[in-house]
């Protein structure tokens, strides 16, 4: 059950994410799927498998991207990181998500970019997106870190 | 419940594990063409509740007055027909500076135009409009033209529509030519309705508002269909010599939807 709601809400994102596309918002928009994982990491006990984070990956290349490397490759690192580290990320330091959210979403956009070819005017998203994510993963945080942190 | 540690060696075998079922499926989804299908079934998904929504929009609309609809459904039909008397009144015009006789060898069929993809058109280089398939298999190549005005080519056929890569598109080139006999290769640059050329001989004759024509010489497109007017001509940088010719294309896709084109052999 917990599957086809994951599958449901990733499905919801993607039309979401199509929306901002078609109403050209794609570039001032952070990026929702990697938004989205985050939020779903730390309100899980337990991060979901490496299995998890390749397909959904998958999953978004296929309806965003010309070719299936950037969101797979992405998440699959992603996913590596949460099953391999010995300590749950949202116990460190703000500084240090935020620093991990940066380089997450440059390297994304450097694959989404190599993938694709943009619009002149959508290249500028590579630039502004690793910190529109930054800023919105610290209002995220500054709103729940009550809740994440208490258990500290 | 405790986590798992994980051993180097288990760490390595699961990296690759999961690297190889990676390239599996990076290497079965450019096969299978998926990437292409599913954002084609994407766009056709999501443009029923878009008519949905554009259907009770338009029943509200017949509640609050039934003259206001009549009247908008009138001024899409005129807009339509001006859309169409000025491709007829571009063509006599252009062909007024060269013979527009388009004469080919080439067996042609109708079709028309089922689909725009605005998104990738606005967000990306890539410009492609979809046409109505019918028996024909994805592998063979057409021109296609709507009235005397060149299009693009088909590439392939995606969820049994023809997807064809408008003249606008990066990857896409054609020969041309103008009435004083000045010819060059144009390529697409990714912006709406421009393809480039460049010329490096300065004994070349050209001017703004030139029309350009195909020339027939690549095999694809038959000759003296019309691409569009010069609009502008820049000094590439670094090289006096070289100048850079912006052709505006006549062809607009967002006014292309359900009109009638012709596909060339």
């Amino acid at each position: 059950m917990t599957d086809i709601f994951r599958i449901f809400r990733l499905l919801l994102v993607i039309v979401v994410n199509y929306l901002l596309l078609s109403f050209n918002l794609w570039k001032w928009a952070p990026d929702l799927f990697l938004i989205q994982s985050l939020l779903a990491i730390v309100i899980l006990k337990e991060p979901p498998g490496i299995y998890y984070f390749v397909f959904k990956g998958f999953l978004i290349d296929l309806f965003f991207s010309e070719i299936s490397i950037p969101y797979t490759l992405t998440f699959f690192i992603i996913g590596l990181f949460l099953k391999f580290s010995k300590i749950n990320w949202i116990q460190k330091s703000l500084v240090e998500q935020v620093t991990l959210i940066l380089l997450v979403s440059y390297f994304l956009n450097l694959l989404l970019s190599t993938v694709n070819t943009y619009s002149i005017e959508n290249e500028l998203r590579f630039l502004v997106n690793p910190f529109i994510n930054a800023f919105v993963w610290i209002l995220i945080f500054l709103n729940q870190r009550k809740k994440w942190l208490k258990n500290i | 419940m405790p986590r798992e540690i994980f051993t180097f060696r288990k760490k390595i075998i699961l990296t690759f594990s999961y690297i190889l079922l990676i390239v599996a499926l990076v290497l079965s989804s450019n096969y299978l063409n998926l990437n292409e299908t599913s954002q084609r079934y994407l766009v056709k998904a999501l443009k029923i509740p878009e008519n949905f929504i554009e259907n009770i929009s338009q029943e509200f609309k017949e509640y609050e007055s039934l003259k206001i609809v009549d009247l908008e459904n009138e001024i899409i039909k005129l807009k339509n027909d001006i859309y169409e008397s000025e491709l007829k009144v571009r063509s006599l015009e252009n062909s007024k500076s060269y013979n527009t006789n388009i004469t080919t060898s080439k067996s042609t069929k109708k079709s028309y135009v089922s689909a725009f993809d605005q998104v990738n058109y606005s967000c990306c280089k890539k410009h492609v409009i979809y046409l109505q398939a019918e028996n024909t298999s994805g592998n063979q190549v057409f021109s296609v033209s709507q009235g005397d005005f060149i299009i693009g080519k088909t590439n392939g056929l995606v969820a049994n529509e023809f997807k064809v890569r408008l003249l606008s598109d990066p990857e896409e080139f054609i020969s041309l030519k103008n009435s004083k006999n000045f010819y060059c290769i144009a390529q697409g640059n990714g912006l709406p309705q421009e393809t480039v050329c460049f010329n490096e001989s300065k004994a070349s004759t050209y001017e703004i508002g030139d029309t350009f024509f195909s020339t027939g010489f690549d095999g694809i497109y038959p000759k003296n269909l019309i691409a569009g007017k010069l609009t502008k001509i820049e000094i590439v940088e670094g090289n006096m010599f070289k100048e850079k010719l912006t052709i505006e294309l006549f062809f607009d896709p967002y006014q292309s939807i359900d009109k009638g084109v012709t596909l060339y052999d």
